[in-house]
């Protein structure tokens, strides 16, 4: 966590999910070759690797926009958001080789500076067909730079997490950039309807995921419409309603708020882990710490801080169970503040 | 066109340069003093955070000054 800097925390699961990532993004690239070979035999070596690294990069890119509204629908996602940050990584990567094999294929060999042709060999901005989408491309490609270079924890902490997260939302921007770069170039070479189908059908289903997640978050707001109140306190739930080890999330006075369920206790704390924003509601107890699904940060559920040696504090909220029920006093108390936790009757 | 793409080229060029001049000093003294989390870390730690200073070098150099 963050007590010091470390080039990449290696875990287990990180492992894992690198191996995972990369035999994935080879299988990918092995798969595009082939396609490449089989459809257009004269290809040249540069065009194979311009071609073969876009595909794979942008076929990246939808993943990475995918898997933030499918963890949110549904809780079997949730593995792939942890170490995402990798995944995008190697997505800029590869967009990089693509970027500079094509600077160079295409803007290299006259006497103007490569960067500053990208700018000006094609200036026909008034026509769609021969619009110059490389500049699009170009400017996506800083956007994936400046989220890559800022992807470790140091930036979350020294550009603050406002700013971070404002960065890192240029993803949909580059995106956008993207969509319109494959749109009004490698598009308008081609006479079959199948590749615009595809990018209509990708953009379409980032859009979809996007909304569906919306629109199940805007419900879930408004069953707090029929909420109890009593001194105070919140009747948010019933015990049983809450799996085991797991958490129920709500929003009471402007407090996002996670309740977790653990041996025989309930207690709440604060739902925006201080790493990198994630939900904790929607992480689990491991080995007696809330645990974030995004990246693994810790908390003690009683009291809201990261284990020793780790600093990281949270918000704690007052609970009790009546009959069953859970109220929660939404008033939260100041970062790290112990509050006994409320017994479950009958609990074995 | 041509002259104004040059133009900006040009001063990103600098500023850049200015950010590669200003990180290796930056990282031997004044990282330490603007955020102590990077206490016992590796190079693979400031390998990964160089191409970030490139960029926001003068956000560094103004924490390092009030420090």
């Amino acid at each position: 966590m963050s007590v010091n800097y470390t080039s990449v925390l290696w875990n287990k699961q990180k492992k894992t999910y690198d191996l995972i990532l990369w035999s994935g993004i080879l299988l990918m690239i092995s798969c595009f070759v082939v396609l490449q070979l089989i459809l257009f035999p004269q290809i040249t070596a540069e065009t194979l690797i311009i071609r073969v690294t876009a595909l794979t990069a942008f076929t990246l890119l939808h993943i990475i926009l995918m898997i933030g509204p499918l963890a949110r629908l549904d809780i079997r996602f949730l593995p792939l958001l942890y170490n995402r940050r990798h995944l995008g990584v190697s997505m800029f990567l590869i967009a990089l080789i693509h970027g500079v094999f094509s600077i160079v294929q295409f803007h290299a060999l006259g006497d103007i500076n490569p960067i500053v042709s990208v700018f000006t060999s094609n200036q026909n901005y008034q026509t769609i067909s021969e619009f110059p989408f490389q500049i699009l491309g170009f400017f996506a490609l800083i956007i994936l730079f400046l989220m890559a270079a800022t992807s470790h924890d140091f930036w979350l902490k020294n550009l603050n997490p406002k700013v971070w997260k404002a960065l890192h939302m240029g993803v949909y921007i580059a995106y956008g950039l993207l969509i319109t770069h494959v749109a009004l170039g490698a598009l308008q070479y081609e006479n079959s309807p199948r590749y615009w189908m595809i990018l209509i059908i990708g953009f379409i289903a980032i859009a979809s995921l996007h909304i569906i997640a919306g629109i199940k978050e805007t419900k879930r707001l408004k069953e707090l419409d029929n909420i109890l109140v009593e001194e105070g306190f919140y009747e948010i739930a019933s015990v049983e309603e809450i799996v085991e080890n797991r958490a129920k999330t709500i929003f009471i006075e402007d407090q996002n708020i996670a309740v977790f369920k653990y041996d025989g206790k309930v207690s709440a704390v604060h739902n925006v882990c201080k790493h990198q924003m994630g939900p904790l509601g929607e992480g689990k107890i491991v080995d007696g710490c809330i645990t974030c699904p995004w990246h693994g940060y810790q908390y003690l559920p009683e009291n809201g801080q990261s284990p020793p040696p780790f600093k990281e504090k949270l918000s704690t909220y007052e609970v009790k169970i009546i009959k069953g029920k859970i109220w929660i006093n939404p008033s939260p108390k100041p970062e790290g503040t112990f509050v006994e936790p409320a017994k479950i009757e009958n609990h074995e | 066109m041509e002259v104004m793409v040059s133009i900006v080229l040009v001063m990103w060029l600098v500023y850049v340069i200015i950010g590669l001049v200003f990180t290796p000093i930056f990282m031997w003294k004044g990282l330490r003093k603007v955020d102590d989390g990077v206490v016992d870390s590796g190079w693979g730690f400031k390998v990964l955070i160089f191409p970030g200073m490139l960029v926001f070098w003068p956000i560094f150099a103004n924490k390092w000054r009030k420090s």
